[in-house]
């Protein structure tokens, strides 16, 4: 082999792209591992936005159940005849027709009954409290969440008076 | 190295420092997109301050109704001054003002402020309700 012919020989080999020979499979091998590397990064972004998107999701429903039967309860008690019962984990109020509506926690879901039938208003529900603060006024809390947040919502609500 | 870098020549396609800085720029740009998502966590927790915040001013409201003894002519207080007994949630603020209303004997006019970020001012939400007091 001459000179040239050996420099031709290490240039084709190995890196240096000459002529117009197309890529050598060092240039190849780079560029893959290069965008490996990106893509291996970019899937990780993606797989963990990925993830706090479902968790957001879920601590929005929720909490928007929790909101939805907290108003339900406070519309319940504002439209009441009677507050019959008042605890933790359930309440009781005879309705502005004089039929029983009852709120109660069952394994994790608050149920409201009225008429024969039970339909659940809000689930992951951590704890539900219903105090009497006057003879109209009671103070209801409805606590919400899974083990990593707890969403917990008080108001109180006042029985109109007729 | 000059066929690999520098200049676009429309004969050979792109050098390899071309397709790197092309891939670096639309990694750029993705990763600032999929921030939305993480962001999201700062937005749930602002609405459900902000849920927070007006159930306990509709609880303020309630309570004023259920006790016509605590109405009155009251300049823009903080909720802690008042005397009411609905515990506050933590990280919102409440100011309560009453005042007259219309021609009506005992009347007033309540409307509650609550606010739950220290850093800006203008997230917050206001109530009204028009409550008899205790001389009806």
């Amino acid at each position: 082999m001459t000179t040239g012919e050996k420099a031709r020989f290490w240039r084709r080999s190995y890196g240096v792209r000459t002529g117009d020979g197309g890529y050598t499979l060092l240039e190849l091998l780079a560029v893959l591992a290069i965008v490996g590397m990106v893509m291996v990064s970019l899937a990780s972004i993606l797989i963990s936005a990925q993830r706090a998107y479902v968790r957001i999701d879920d601590y929005a429903e929720i909490q928007e159940n929790a909101r939805v039967g907290l108003e339900m309860i406070i519309r319940d008690i504002k439209g009441c005849r009677a507050v019959v019962s008042a605890g933790t984990g359930s309440l009781s109020l005879t309705g502005g027709d004089g039929s029983s509506v009852r709120y109660h926690v069952s394994s994790g879901t608050l149920y409201r009954t009225a008429k024969g039938t039970s339909n659940p208003v809000a689930n992951s529900v951590i704890c539900f409290t219903a105090t009497r603060e006057g003879p109209e006024l009671l103070e209801v809390t409805l606590s919400a969440g899974s083990g990593e947040f707890d969403y917990r919502l008080t108001t109180r609500a006042k029985r109109m008076s007729e | 190295m000059q066929y690999a870098c520098r200049k676009l020549n429309h004969s050979r396609g792109l050098g390899l420092l071309e397709v790197l800085a092309a891939v670096a720029i639309l990694s750029l740009a993705a990763a600032s997109a999929f921030g939305v998502f993480t962001e999201a966590t700062a937005w749930n927790r602002d609405a459900s301050l902000r849920t927070q915040a007006i159930f306990f001013a509709s609880g303020i409201i309630e309570e004023l109704k259920a006790r016509p003894d605590q109405v009155r002519v009251v300049p823009e207080t903080p909720v802690e001054e008042l005397g009411l007994e609905l515990e506050r949630p933590p990280g919102v603020q409440a100011l309560v003002r009453m005042e007259e209303f219309g021609e009506g004997p005992d009347l007033y006019l309540v409307r509650v402020t609550v606010r739950w970020s220290d850093d800006d001012w203008r997230k917050g939400e206001v109530l009204a309700a028009v409550i008899w007091g205790s001389n009806r």
